[in-house]
């Protein structure tokens, strides 16, 4: 039978899990230790039969039969149990079910490439937004690095915990069947923030940017005119003439502040520096060494800011000039040659030339920009203020942004809210990831556990009864897992408009709640099942006397309750014994008395 | 035998036998020589254990309680881990050695 796993990670970890068990066994069982049970159980039968009443028979044949009783148990758990005789864990016997709503991601990278050195596990940009059912269902390049062998053994499980862990997965997966996916909303509003910036150096200073230059530049834009909504992707974006044009640019009226050293780091790390349009950084070094404060101006502080873009985002940046010009061309394949044209000169101006088509409105750096500071903050201003609103001069807006620029001066706090937020969100994804990655950690540490265990506890029924359980417990908190995982994305979906929306501090608490809540139930649940399951064990261990589970804190009293019964047994069967030799003796004695009185009437 | 004195004895051996993994792992690690010695004294230790299993009872039982009975029942258990130790040996050279 083919060894199901969940994520592609179990499939290294229980393959794993199983090679070291089976190193650990190869150990056990080439120093002879495997053997010691055998020996203690015959030691111990002939201690237990020394002990008893001497009514109780042969010696030998008593401890004899309590040997051959423990035989008979320790070799079939010893087969079964111990004995590494499961199939090969290889790329033919292990397949992968993507079950879980959250296997779209890892499916994901692996059709797009395999997991390999230079591939994340999880694509954090797809997130958890596609149904896994219609994913690519195969692992196999995942599988490839599960081969692990060394002398060419590979690892095998042990034939009874294999099965247990493989019909443990499948039960837990029948139940994943039935929860239904949902869209991951906080993982969407991830993967735009994830998009926001490629290095540090340069979202530390698109920060201060916003901060410094952009936000006031708004400030001032909107103390002019009402903003209206639709000029908000045109007007208001970052690099527009409004703040950047040479003569009148509100960029050149704002200066920025900060340490000398930052900003000359600042210059040299985004290459602006090194430019034939060079900035002067003594000439910006508007400071006294008290204040230790340099002031450039906005406009450099732009330079600068386009400058990292070009840096940073060449690729993204020349991706959208390609699309825009063969968007431009496919319009103009459809044209008509005019009368007088050459054929070679309509190709040239309509067809192919990119010169010509690149002479449409491609305006890469202002699409680039917005998408990292204004249009995910104005988006926001946009959607929590639907409806319409009168500006100053009595017109209709059929939006409420004009009124909404006074919440321009609120926009700092947002940055720290949404800082606090992102931290949030971070942490709420990466706990997320991260636990049922722990889970499967611990699944490996009790897989190589298992010969061990098995040897101490003297190959007993109690121990596998307790790996089994153990593993299926284990194995079926994968669907407490998805149970929080359904939980934590209808809540959002439940309460939330949009999980970009930071407009307002007590907005980002109430989700840095939820985000709380979220990935602290992927704790909280699967440790109420194990307490479940650990109390449905304790009380079978207490009704059974101990000997399901068979552990030393059981079997003490249970032996004990053992021996009162037998030694209860003994006394009474010792009892009747001396009542009926009692009888007898009475008897005889009245027997005799009887004789001797008709003896002595005769 | 007080249940205190018991587990004690019961914990040292456990971490005995740790011991004894611990010190032939890195016996084994540090020399591949001793993967050899081992398989030559666990060889030797079936026949020892299956006489030393005679032996054993013998002397516990004494010469007036070994009736035929009792050294059929031993000699049926001779077999069976003769059985067992030929089977363990069988499968491990199938298997091959991860170590």
């Amino acid at each position: 039978m083919t060894m199901i796993v969940n994520t592609a990670m179990e499939a290294y970890t229980i393959t794993l899990g199983f090679f070291l068990n089976n190193r650990i066994w190869d150990l056990l069982n080439m120093t002879g230790i495997a053997f010691i049970p055998l020996i203690a159980s015959i030691v111990k039968a002939f201690g237990q039969a020394s002990a008893g009443g001497d009514d109780e028979g042969n010696k030998g044949i008593q401890a004899l039969k309590h040997v051959e009783v423990d035989f008979m148990r320790i070799i079939p758990v010893m087969i079964l149990c111990v004995l590494p005789l499961g199939p090969e864990m290889k790329i033919d016997t292990i397949n992968y079910a993507s079950t879980t709503c959250a296997e779209a991601n890892i499916t994901n990278s692996i059709t797009g490439g395999g997991l390999d050195a230079s591939v994340s596990m999880y694509n954090k940009n797809t997130g958890y937004l596609l149904d896994p059912r219609q994913g690519n269902a195969t692992i196999s390049t995942a599988l490839q690095r599960t081969d692990i062998s060394i002398n060419g053994t590979a690892a095998r499980p042990q034939l009874w915990f294999g099965i247990v862990q493989n019909m443990s997965t499948r039960g837990a997966n029948a139940i994943i069947a039935t929860i239904p996916c949902e869209s991951d909303i906080v993982g969407l509003s991830m993967q735009i923030s994830s998009t926001k910036m490629k290095s540090e150096d340069m979202n530390g200073y698109t920060g201060e940017f916003a901060k410094q230059c952009y936000i006031p530049g708004i400030a001032l834009l909107a103390d002019k005119a009402p903003l209206a909504f639709k000029e908000i992707d045109t007007k208001i974006w970052v690099g527009h003439d409004e703040f950047t044009s040479v003569v009148g640019g509100l960029y050149d009226k704002i200066r920025m502040k900060l340490s000398p050293d930052y900003w000359g780091a600042m210059i040299a790390q985004s290459g602006v520096g090194a430019s034939t349009n060079q900035i002067d950084q003594q000439e910006n070094l508007d400071y006294s060494k008290d204040d230790a404060l340099t002031n450039p101006t906005c406009s450099d502080g732009y330079r600068v800011l386009k400058s990292f873009l070009k840096r940073d985002f060449k690729k993204e940046l020349d991706d959208f000039v390609d699309d825009e010009l063969s968007d431009a061309r496919t319009a103009m394949s459809g044209s008509v040659m005019h009368a007088g044209q050459t054929k070679e000169e309509y190709l040239e101006y309509y067809q192919v030339d990119p010169r010509h088509a690149a002479s449409i409105n491609v305006d890469a750096d202002k699409y680039m920009l917005n998408q990292l500071i204004g249009r995910s903050l104005l988006n926001e201003v946009k959607r929590n203020n639907p409806g319409e609103s009168v500006t100053k001069d009595g017109d209709v807006n059929n939006n409420a942004f004009d009124q909404s620029v006074t919440f321009v001066g609120d926009l700092a706090t947002i940055f720290l809210s949404a800082e606090t937020y992102g931290a949030g969100l971070i942490e709420a994804r990466v706990q997320k990831l991260a636990i049922p990655m722990y889970l499967l950690l611990i699944q490996t540490v009790l897989f190589l556990a298992i010969p061990i265990l098995m040897v101490f506890s003297g190959y007993s029924f109690g121990m596998v009864l307790t790996l089994t359980v153990t593993i299926f417990g284990l194995e079926f908190i994968m669907v407490m897992f998805e149970i929080a995982r359904w939980f934590d994305f209808t809540l959002a979906r439940l309460t939330a408009a949009g999980w970009g929306n930071i407009s307002d501090t007590s907005t980002v608490i109430l989700k840095l709640v939820q985000l709380d809540l979220s990935w602290k139930s992927y704790i909280i649940l699967p440790v109420l099942w194990a307490t479940l399951l650990g109390t449905v064990g304790f009380i079978t261990h207490m009704t059974m006397g101990g000997a399901a589970l068979g552990n030393s804190a059981g079997q003490g009293p249970a032996h004990a309750a053992k021996d009162n019964i037998a030694q209860a047994k003994k006394d009474a069967r010792a009892g009747v014994r001396n009542a009926r030799n009692n009888a007898k003796a009475e008897g005889k004695k009245a027997v005799e008395n009887y004789k001797a009185a008709q003896g002595r009437s005769n | 035998m007080n249940k205190w004195v018991k587990s004690a004895a019961y914990l040292g051996a456990m971490c005995c036998l740790l011991l004894l993994i611990v010190f032939t792992a890195v016996m084994v690690n540090e020399n591949s020589d001793f993967k050899s010695i081992f398989l030559y004294i666990r060889i030797a230790m079936y026949p020892i254990s299956i006489v030393g299993f005679h032996f054993y009872i013998k002397k516990k039982l004494g010469e007036e309680e070994m009736i035929p009975e009792v050294k059929y029942m031993v000699r049926r258990l001779q077999v069976v881990l003769v059985i067992l130790f030929v089977v363990f040996e069988v499968i491990q050279v199938m298997r091959g050695t991860s170590l």
